[in-house]
C-alpha cells in the first residue's frame, strides 16, 4: 500500500511537505510521463513505484510507462551500460539494429502525450525523434556514470541524448556535457519502506539474536552484494586489527549470490577469510530481507561501506539514515553523502578502515555527533520527499524556461 | 498600519553550468565566468543543505582549495573574507579574484586536483513558493521564526537580497520599514552566515528580537 504525502510529515516534516504541496497547486493536472524499462528491480524502478502516487496524489496527471524488448535488447542495452561506464565493449551493426528496432516497435506502442516526459537510462532513450517530439519537454534521465564513457558508446549514445531539452544527473561527476541544461538531482531513499522505517527495540534484538549476534558487545556491520568493489576482505582485515583492541564482532551481509558466479566466487572468499572466528558473521539474505537488514543497520556500533569503487552508493544514505555512524571509501557518491568527520567518515584504505573504527569505538560521544549529523544531511538531502520537490521545480524551471530565483509571482505570467 | 510579513519558502534545484576547475588558475577563471546565481550558490547552499550543521569554511570555494588542493594558506584568505562586508555579488567576485591573483602571483600553486574531484561550478535555481504563515507583530514575527523550515530562513535572510535593490534582506527591511526598528535590522544584517549554522543563525535572530523587547520594556 503507497504512502501518502501526509505520512512522511512525521519524518521529512511539516514544512517541507507544505512546501511540495504549494509547488504542485501550480501544477494542477500538468502531465508527467516517466518511460523506462522495468517495473522491478533495480532502484528507478523502487523511486519510480513510490514517486508516480506521489505526484498523482498532488493533482499531477503523471504515468509510468514500460518499453518493451526482447531478450536480445536487454543483452544489447546491458552491454551498452556497461560501455558507457567505460568497459571496453564494442557495439557491432547487429547490436545497433536490435537497438533501433525495439525504439522503433516502442514508438508505434507507446504515446507521448506528456506536457514532460522522463526518460530514464539509455534503454529507451531512442524515443524521441522529430515525429514523436510534439509540444512536450523531454528530458533524459541518466542514472549512470558518463563521466568517462567508451568513446564507442558514447559516440553511439551522444547524438540520440543531445535531442533532450536538458538532462538529469544524480552528481555532477557524473556529467556529460551534451545539452542545454544540466540539472543535478541525487537518488533517495524512502524512509517509510521496511528498509528504512523505525523499528522498535524488541525487533531489532530479535533480528540480532536470530543471527546470534550479541547485542551486548560492539557490532561493525557492512551491507552489501559480495563484490570485490565492496572490499569484503578488506574489511575483515580491518576488522582483525580492531579486534586486537576492542572486542567487536562484524557482520557482512549480502545477497545469496547463487545466480551470480562472480559473487559466488568473492563469497567463497568471504568464508575462508573468516574462517572460524565466532565473532564474524556472514549472512546470505534474500532480497526481500528489508527488515532484517534494516535491524542490522540499527542494532550495529558503526556501519561500513569500504567500497573501492561506487556508483552513487545510495546504501550510505541508507545507513545513516539509521543514525548510526558510518566510515565510508572515498569514492564515487559516497564522498557527497559522506562530508568527512562531519556527516560520517572517509577512509583509503584498510589501515584508514581500521584507524578509524577503533577511533570511533574510543570516542562515542564523537561517533554520535556524526551518527546525528549524517542522519540530518539524509532528511535534508536524500529523502523522496526531496527527490519529489526536485522534480516539481524541474517541471517549473524546463517549462517555462526560467533560471535563477524564480519567485511564485513570476510563474503566472507562463503557462503551466 | 503595518503590513503583515508573508513568510516564503525556496525550492533549490542545482544545476551545473558546464564550467570545471582542477587548479588555483582555473578556479580563478571559473570565477570570472560563472554567472552571479553560480557565485551565490558556491557562497551560501552549504547552509540550505546542511542548516542543521556548521562546516568550516562554508564557502565551496575556501573548502576545495582546502580539502581538494590542500593549499592551506589560500584557503584560509578565501574563508576570512566576511560576507556582510561585501554588499553586492559583484564586489563579492572583485574580492575572491584579487585574493586569487594575488596567491598565484606569490606563489607557484602546480597542483591539480585528484582524478574526479575537480570544482563543479553549479547554479542554483530557486522556486520561491508562499506559506502558511505571516507576522502581523513582532510577537508572532518571533515566533514564526522559532517554527518556518529552515528554507525560509534561508531565503528571506539571503536568497532575497539578489531581487532586492537595497541591499538589505527581507527581515531587516519589514523591521525597519515597518516596526522601526533599525538597531535590531543592524544588528540582525550583522549575523555572518560564515560563523554559524542555519540552526544558529535562527536561535540569534530570536535572541535578538527578545533583547530589543526587554530594552522597550524596560
Amino acid at each position: 500500500m503507497p504512502h501518502r504525502l501526509e505520512d512522511y510529515v512525521q519524518v521529512a516534516g511539516r514544512d517541507v511537505v507544505e512546501e511540495i504541496r504549494s509547488l504542485a497547486a501550480r501544477l494542477e493536472g500538468f502531465r508527467v510521463r516517466h518511460i523506462n524499462s522495468t517495473a522491478v528491480g533495480g532502484g528507478v524502478a523502487e523511486i519510480l513505484n513510490r514517486m508516480v502516487p506521489l505526484m498523482r496524489e498532488l493533482g499531477l496527471d503523471a504515468t509510468w510507462e514500460l518499453i518493451r524488448g526482447g531478450e536480445q535488447f536487454f543483452a544489447v542495452t546491458k552491454s551498452m551500460h556497461n560501455a558507457l561506464q567505460g568497459t571496453a565493449v564494442a557495439l557491432s551493426p547487429e547490436m545497433i539494429r536490435i537497438y533501433e528496432d525495439a525504439q522503433e516497435e516502442n514508438r508505434r506502442r507507446l504515446s507521448f502525450d506528456g506536457d514532460l516526459n522522463i526518460v530514464h537510462d539509455p534503454q529507451p532513450a531512442g524515443l524521441l525523434t522529430p515525429q514523436t517530439r510534439g509540444q512536450a519537454r523531454w528530458i533524459w534521465r541518466c542514472h549512470i556514470d558518463l563521466s568517462r564513457p567508451n568513446p564507442e558508446a558514447w559516440g553511439f549514445l551522444r547524438p540520440i541524448v543531445s535531442a533532450y531539452d536538458a538532462g538529469i544527473f544524480s552528481s555532477p561527476k557524473f556529467v556529460k556535457d551534451f545539452v542545454a541544461r544540466t540539472f543535478i538531482i541525487p537518488p533517495s531513499i524512502d524512509p517509510l519502506s521496511d528498509k528504512n522505517r523505525d523499528l522498535s527495540e524488541s525487533e531489532v534484538r530479535q533480528v540480532l539474536e536470530t543471527h546470534r549476534i550479541d547485542p551486548s558487545r560492539p557490532v561493525v556491520t557492512q551491507v552489501s552484494r559480495f563484490d570485490a568493489f565492496k572490499d569484503p576482505l578488506g574489511v575483515i582485515a580491518a576488522y582483525r586489527e580492531v579486534k586486537k583492541a576492542f572486542d567487536v564482532q562484524l557482520v557482512l551481509a549480502g545477497g545469496s549470490a547463487d545466480d551470480d558466479p562472480e559473487g559466488a566466487a568473492i563469497l567463497a572468499q568471504v568464508r575462508e577469510a573468516a574462517g572460524q572466528d565466532r565473532d564474524i558473521h556472514v549472512l546470505c539474505l534474500p532480497p526481500t530481507a528489508h527488515v532484517q537488514i534494516n535491524a542490522l543497520q540499527r542494532g550495529s556500533t558503526i556501519i561500513l561501506q569500504k567500497s573501492t569503487k561506487e556508483g552513487f552508493g545510495l546504501t550510505v544514505a541508507e545507513a545513516l539514515w539509521k543514525g548510526r555512524p558510518v566510515i565510508g571509501g572515498a569514492v564515487g557518491g559516497i564522498t557527497l553523502q559522506i562530508k568527512h568527520q562531519l556527516t560520517g567518515i572517509l577512509v583509503n584504505s584498510v589501515d584508514g578502515a581500521a584507524y578509524y573504527l577503533k577511533y570511533l569505538l574510543a570516542n562515542p560521544a564523537f561517533a554520535a555527533q556524526l551518527a546525528q549529523n549524517g542522519r540530518e544531511h539524509v532528511r535534508q538531502n536524500y529523502l523522496l520527499t526531496r527527490h519529489l520537490r526536485d522534480y516539481l521545480v524541474l517541471a517549473v524551471l524546463v517549462h517555462t524556461g526560467a533560471h535563477g530565483l524564480v519567485p511564485v509571482e513570476e510563474l503566472s505570467r507562463h503557462r503551466i | 498600519m503595518p503590513a503583515a510579513f508573508l513568510f516564503k519558502a525556496s525550492s533549490k534545484l542545482p544545476e551545473f553550468v558546464g564550467i570545471k576547475a582542477g587548479t588555483v588558475a582555473e578556479l580563478e577563471e571559473g570565477i570570472r565566468r560563472a554567472d552571479n546565481a553560480s557565485l551565490f550558490h558556491h557562497t551560501f547552499h552549504f547552509l540550505y543543505d546542511h542548516p542543521f550543521a556548521r562546516r568550516q569554511p562554508p564557502s565551496d570555494f575556501a573548502y576545495w582549495v582546502g580539502t581538494i588542493l590542500l593549499d592551506h594558506g589560500l584557503a584560509e584568505r578565501l574563508a576570512a573574507i566576511t560576507i556582510g562586508q561585501c554588499a553586492t555579488l559583484a564586489s563579492l567576485r572583485e574580492r575572491l579574484l584579487r585574493i586569487l591573483e594575488e596567491h598565484r602571483r606569490s606563489h607557484e600553486c602546480r597542483t591539480s586536483s585528484p582524478d574526479g574531484m575537480d570544482f563543479f561550478f553549479m547554479r542554483s535555481n530557486s522556486v520561491v513558493v508562499p506559506t502558511s504563515r505571516q507576522a502581523t507583530d513582532l510577537p508572532s514575527f518571533a515566533e514564526a521564526i522559532e517554527s518556518v523550515g529552515p528554507s525560509s530562513i534561508y531565503h528571506h535572510l539571503f536568497e532575497s537580497k539578489l531581487s532586492r535593490q537595497d541591499g538589505r534582506n527581507d527581515f531587516s527591511a519589514w523591521l525597519e520599514d515597518e516596526w522601526n526598528q533599525s538597531t535590531a535590522a543592524r544588528r540582525l544584517e550583522a549575523l555572518d552566515p560564515f560563523l554559524m549554522s542555519l540552526g544558529d543563525i535562527r536561535r540569534g535572530i530570536l535572541g535578538l528580537l527578545e533583547s530589543e523587547r526587554r530594552t522597550r520594556a524596560a
